[in-house]
């Protein structure tokens, strides 16, 4: 690696305590989808050579297990909770997004795709085109931009490719 | 006969003009989307991937590919413009492509970097050309041992490549191939992780999880990371085409930066941004004391860009020899080929020839008209950057919802998407890697297929896995692979 490399790139922060949580809540529900279910573990018992559908998910969590408590352990003693530092305004931005992302999915399933993609094409391109600081310049290019998107789309899925959108 | 088939895909390209346009329209937005900051060659492949859902497998690998080869060099363009790399590849071009553009050099610059990834694509395609069919004859011979300790040993590879961070890249895989054995076992019905959900019992499909990860997660992550107001202004960019002795001076470095890239890009999981700095090290090494590098230096720019390019049809070696993807892209093109019934591997270059002729004659293509269409349009290209990136996350993210229904027409597919999305960016947070969940789920269901399948063989003998050469040596590997890393943090301590 080059010296600018060294220089712009310092060695990353490993991962911390909250990335064994993460791996453990995963081991829990892996575990619980294998020990809760009874035909998986009837399997156990059935006279047949084909190894048994168990192993490998039984395999896999306990790894996950392993690595989780051991990510758990180095995070304590080091005192490295490994979670990057971020102000919580800018995190809200990509939470928000999220959230509006499903519930305009699950408005899709009542109302159909055109008017909640709209909206929520409309709702961020307001948000997030900060580059326009007059108002009503932001509100009618965000009409217009969320109007092409959604007609683009229609075109290319609905018209082109037959994508029967709700 | 595998050339004979690279010959005939261009015969077809010859006689469908509408495909030849298609080929031109992917090339140029792989080079739009590979040039907006925010937009790696990953999410332009995530996201343009729901539009080949209908095509033929032939066709949709194809423009893929486009937008793939095209993205690469669309990245160098922000780097060399803005100072923003496009791409991760392009993060090195910036540091001479920058200067370059600043002494009123944009256009050399560009022109440099265009220059070298077309001889650098080209020398990939040949390398792959050259070394692909004799590793698939080889392989020709493994059987499920093999096969099973190959698709662990593309795991591990993969999940150990993030620096400081392997365990937890090797847990994501693990998560991964959970991911992989949800609903309805196919050898004995039994349903896994399903957790009495009828949509849980027909299995996770890999495409909602690789437009999650690689598109809502790059969303979001963008949307917390990307800074506000407006980019630096574009300079003015002038003649493309570098001075004919500059040329003379650089054309070595195009030679260097591409075996340093093709060599790279074979090695699964080593990546473009370690193919690069390794080119731009070596670069300064060979060009010692008589190279300004750092402060707009054409052998900057021309190498690693070289490197870059040079390293797709690296990639494509494990690809289509062992069906190991060898980077996240690659992983997004072997979901194409699996959920259009094709499994990559030796045994593709003899059920499927016209397929690894396909991506032979694609890739050569798509450096090609990269070339052609960055000569003619790039100062119209250069516009787009204009438009807020933030703006382009609403459009994409629209596209990866659209895209995640169009798979099973499913409005369970589109919530996995953002589910997932959401997961991969709390990942992102918490410095656990994202890639190695979608590798796992990729090769989770192979390697379980092949260690059942060999477990019959044997009669539930473990053995088989060290009597066996081919596989013992597999597995000797993997044992290094994991353990070394140890052994070198235990040194240093």
């Amino acid at each position: 690696m080059s010296d600018i490399d060294k220089r712009d790139n310092p060695a990353p922060q490993p991962p911390g305590y909250a990335a064994g949580i993460f791996f453990l809540v995963w081991a829990a529900i892996a575990w619980y989808g294998v020990l809760f279910n009874p035909a998986l573990m009837a399997s156990f018992r059935a006279p047949e050579l084909d190894p048994v559908p168990a192993i490998l998910p039984m395999i896999v969590s306990a790894a996950l297990t392993a690595g989780g408590a051991w990510l758990v352990l180095r995070g304590v003693m080091t005192h490295n909770s490994g979670i990057r530092h971020m102000q919580l305004h800018v995190v809200a931005i990509p939470v928000f997004f999220l959230l509006s992302a499903l519930l305009t999915a699950a408005f899709i399933g009542f109302v159909g795709f055109g008017i909640p993609a709209f909206v929520f094409a409309f709702a961020w391109l307001i948000v997030l085109n900060t580059q326009q600081r007059v108002w009503w310049k932001r509100i009618s290019f965000s009409l217009l931009l969320a109007a092409i998107i959604i007609t683009l789309i229609q075109i290319v899925f609905v018209q082109l490719l037959r994508v029967p959108l709700p | 006969m595998l050339f004979d088939v690279f010959v005939d895909s261009y015969t077809i390209f010859a006689q469908q003009p509408m495909l030849m346009l298609m080929a031109i329209a992917a090339v140029a937005m792989g080079i739009v989307l590979g040039a907006l900051p925010g937009v790696s060659s990953t999410m332009a492949l995530a996201i343009l991937l729901p539009l080949t859902f209908g095509m033929e497998p032939g066709v949709a690998m194809m423009l893929l590919l486009m937008v793939l080869v095209s993205s690469v060099f669309g990245g160098s363009i922000s780097a060399i413009l803005l100072n923003i790399p496009g791409t991760p590849g392009a993060i090195v071009t910036q540091f001479d492509g920058y200067p370059m553009a600043q002494q009123g050099r944009a256009g050399h610059a560009l022109g440099h970097a265009l220059i070298a990834a077309t001889v650098g694509g080209v020398l990939g395609v040949i390398a792959l050309m050259m070394i692909a069919p004799v590793i698939a004859k080889s392989a020709m011979s493994f059987r499920s041992p093999e096969f099973a300790l190959l698709a662990l040993f593309g795991l591990v590879l993969l999940a150990y490549t993030v620096e400081g961070a392997m365990l937890a890249g090797l847990m994501s895989g693990a998560i991964g191939l959970i991911f992989g054995m949800v609903g309805f076992d196919t050898v004995s019905g039994v349903a896994r992780f399903d957790f009495g959900s009828a949509i849980l019992q027909n299995g996770i499909d890999i495409i909602p999880v690789t437009i999650g990860i690689f598109g809502i997660t790059e969303v979001l992550t963008t949307l917390s990371a990307a800074r506000r107001g407006p980019l630096p202004s574009v300079p003015k960019i002038g003649s493309l085409i570098p001075p004919r002795h500059e040329i003379a001076r650089v054309w070595p470095s195009w030679l260097r930066g591409s075996t340093t890239g093709t060599l790279i890009g074979a090695i699964p999981a080593a990546g473009s941004a370690i193919a690069v700095a390794v080119a731009y090290a070596l670069e300064r090494r060979f060009t010692r004391g008589e190279a300004r590098f750092g402060r707009g230096e054409p052998r900057g720019v021309a190498s690693p860009q070289a490197a870059n390019s040079a390293l797709t049809g690296g990639a494509m070696i494990p690809l289509v020899t062992l069906g190991i993807p060898g980077d996240s892209m690659s992983a997004i093109l072997i979901g194409v080929l699996i959920i259009h019934g094709l499994q990559p591997g030796p045994m593709m270059f003899v059920e499927h020839p016209d397929m690894i002729g396909t991506i032979y004659g694609s890739l050569m293509l798509a450096t090609l008209l990269t070339f052609a269409v960055g000569m003619v349009f790039l100062r119209v290209i250069v516009q787009v950057m204009k438009l807020p990136t933030l703006v382009m996350m609403v459009l994409i993210s629209l596209l990866c919802m659209v895209g995640a229904f169009a798979i099973r027409n499913s409005l369970a597919d589109l919530g996995v998407m953002l589910f997932l999305g959401g997961m991969g960016y709390l990942m992102t947070l918490i410095r656990i890697p994202v890639a190695p969940l979608v590798f796992g789920l990729i090769l989770g269901p192979l390697m379980e297929e092949n260690l059942r399948r060999t477990l019959i063989l044997s009669r539930g003998s473990w053995s088989v896995f060290v009597e066996r050469p081919i596989s013992a040596i597999i597995l000797a590997l993997i044992v290094m692979v994991m353990v070394l890393p140890m052994i070198s943090h235990l040194r240093r301590r």
